[in-house]
């Protein structure tokens, strides 16, 4: 049919098209990562991202031991424009529970 | 450039849709109406938020919130009334008030969750994307 033309999967953007309104995984520069709905996006993969749940890690070795100690920071927030120049990777949510 | 009368008439009009202007609705909904626009949808986005207040986070983890007073087609930001967001942290802008934010230094913008029509957003991303 000629219609489905337009949602044919032809390259790695469509993909993201398919996750529109969908919740997704995007990992970001600066070990940070956003779980969150997404509302739109374009070809520089700017987004926007609905109920966010960011996620900061940081690695903090011990003086004295020596010893890798890895915290991760959260954060929420409700609205979120994301700037595409800082995004590695988009993905849908990943199960870790 | 353009020499012929003929092609500075049409130049007046965006490039990108020949019918549609881009100053024709300045309604929330504009930026759904640009319908072949291709590389617009947050400018056109941030444009129909001018006006409402903003948390810019920059990549240098500073935060400032202000009213955004405009955006330009690279997304640079230029913020009114403007307060860093953890003053003790960064006293270095302390008196700011207005300023103009590259936008190539921008990580995330914190958007206020009314100010956006959520169906709208995605037309206009699936238009982008199938134009793009």
């Amino acid at each position: 049919m000629a219609t489905e033309e337009e949602s044919a999967v032809k390259e790695p953007l469509d993909l993201i098209r398919l996750s529109l309104d969908e919740r997704i995984y995007v990992k970001l520069r600066s070990d940070r990562e956003l779980r969150g709905k997404l509302h739109a996006y374009d070809q520089h993969l700017n987004m926007i991202l609905g109920d966010v749940e960011e996620v900061v890690t940081t690695v903090e070795i011990d003086d004295e031991t020596y010893e890798e100690i890895v915290r991760t920071t959260k954060r929420n927030v409700p609205f979120l424009f994301v700037r595409g120049d800082g995004v590695i990777l988009v993905s849908p949510p990943l199960r870790t529970a | 450039m353009f020499c012929h009368p003929n092609r500075l008439q049409r130049t007046k009009q965006s490039p990108f849709s020949p019918s549609l202007s881009l100053t024709s609705t300045r309604a929330k909904s504009s930026y759904a109406l640009l319908h072949r626009q291709t590389k617009m949808l947050f400018f056109s986005y941030f444009k129909d938020l001018v006006g409402r207040e903003v948390t810019v986070e920059l990549k240098n983890d500073l935060a400032i919130r202000g009213t955004l007073h405009s955006v330009d087609q690279y997304l640079n930001i230029k913020l009114e009334n403007t307060r860093v967001v953890d003053q003790e942290k960064y006293p270095h802008m302390l008196s700011v008030r207005n300023c103009f934010i590259r936008g190539s230094v921008v990580r995330y913008v914190q958007l206020p969750p009314d100010g956006v029509d959520i169906d709208l957003l995605h037309d206009a991303t699936r238009r982008e994307a199938r134009g793009g």
